[in-house]
């Protein structure tokens, strides 16, 4: 393996460089050649204050100021991206308009009822005929994907058409992932 | 919403890119403690770091459509806050611009600093603040918020070989400062 000649100063007889010994060090696991090693240990012993300076500054860890989260929020909500509207059909004089977004929020929540599914990107886009609905889903290993996304655009679409009152003429699902491996984090 | 905080981050992150602002609150949540600590550690005053990181969130919210991966997320608001705290930096005036290697005189303490002088820590941000703010930034980053060599060289506009020097200049310098703990 090539060595980057800017690492020269950085490293160690042993060949090992400072940076990675000091990482292993803060994070706790030190590999067993750095355990071994006479080098990394003398080196260690250097860098003992400044690993337990930086632990101690972890264990009492700033966090955010309260307020900054309801102040950025006040921004966002002020100005929201999705200002498009929804119009739906009545007998009038007058008439109702649904936000784009809320639209696409109850299209989520009503595919949320499909076991194995969630649904991430919704857009909506009202045409002549009807709702388009662009979707993007995660699907649960062991659920059969036709049927879970079949099942997912019946709920949205029986959604749409029961509440809002409009025909759902298009409705694609892009299946993104299978088995998301940041669930739950 | 609280349910919402049971989703994979990525479904929270293309939720918030269509507008669900609910979904970006979360998000807020999640992150709001790790944009304000890159912010303070950067900035060493809780006023400006406050500042910072609101409008470094407030950004992201506007620029989330541009984003193309959401599991990206966390490394690219590290990065918006990284540059805005970087910028304040530059703000602040010629003291904090010197050029890189050169040593800074030691600002005078801020509150970060009273309050913890006299102990180990308070002795590794003291050091800290005198290093010159590239090698500050860099140190930062890598050793206290765990960044990589190409996100920091992002950040700070700079190569990865640039930002190792730092880091390499910077270790050097606070473990001599800690060298009485020892």
């Amino acid at each position: 393996m090539a060595v980057d000649p800017s690492d020269d100063h950085d490293r160690l007889s042993c060949g090992n460089s400072v940076d990675a010994l000091l990482g292993d060090m803060l994070s706790g696991g030190l590999t067993e050649h750095e355990s071994a090693c006479e080098y990394c240990r003398a080196q260690a012993d250097e860098l003992r204050p400044l690993v337990d300076a930086v632990r101690r500054d972890g264990e009492e860890e700033a966090t955010a100021p309260p307020g900054l989260l309801t102040d950025v929020m006040r921004v966002v909500r002020a100005e929201r991206r999705s200002e498009g509207t929804i119009v739906l059909t009545g007998p009038g004089p007058g008439g109702t308009e649904v936000r784009e977004s809320a639209v696409a929020a109850m299209l989520r929540t009503s595919a949320a009822s499909v076991p194995g599914v969630v649904v991430g990107r919704c857009r909506v886009e009202q045409t002549r005929e009807g709702l388009s609905v662009r979707a993007t889903a995660r699907i649960a290993v062991g659920f059969p994907i036709p049927d879970a996304a079949d099942a997912a655009r019946r709920a949205m679409r029986s959604l749409a058409e029961q509440r809002l009152g409009l025909p759902v003429v298009r409705l694609d699902i892009d299946v993104v992932d299978l088995d998301d491996p940041d669930r739950g984090r | 919403m609280h349910w919402e905080t049971a989703l994979p981050e990525s479904v929270l992150v293309e939720r918030a890119q269509d507008g669900d602002d609910r979904a970006f609150e979360t998000l807020v949540r999640r992150h709001q403690d790790t944009v304000y600590r890159i912010a303070l550690r950067m900035l060493r005053d809780p006023a400006d770091a406050r500042d910072a990181a609101q409008e470094a969130l407030i950004t992201a919210w506007r620029r989330l459509p541009e984003l193309a991966d959401p599991r990206s997320f966390p490394a690219w608001l590290n990065r918006i806050v990284g540059r805005r705290a970087l910028n304040v930096l530059r703000d602040r005036g010629p003291v904090e611009t010197v050029e890189d290697g050169e040593r800074l005189e030691s600002r005078e303490p801020g509150p970060v600093g009273e309050t913890l002088a006299g102990d180990l820590r308070g002795a590794l941000l003291h050091a800290l603040s005198g290093l010159p703010p590239p090698q500050r930034i860099c140190w930062v980053l890598r050793e206290m918020e765990g960044l990589g060599y190409e996100e920091i060289a992002e950040i700070v506009d700079t190569t990865p070989t640039a930002v190792r020097g730092r880091i390499h200049r910077a270790r050097t310098h606070l473990v001599e400062a800690l060298e009485p703990w020892r």
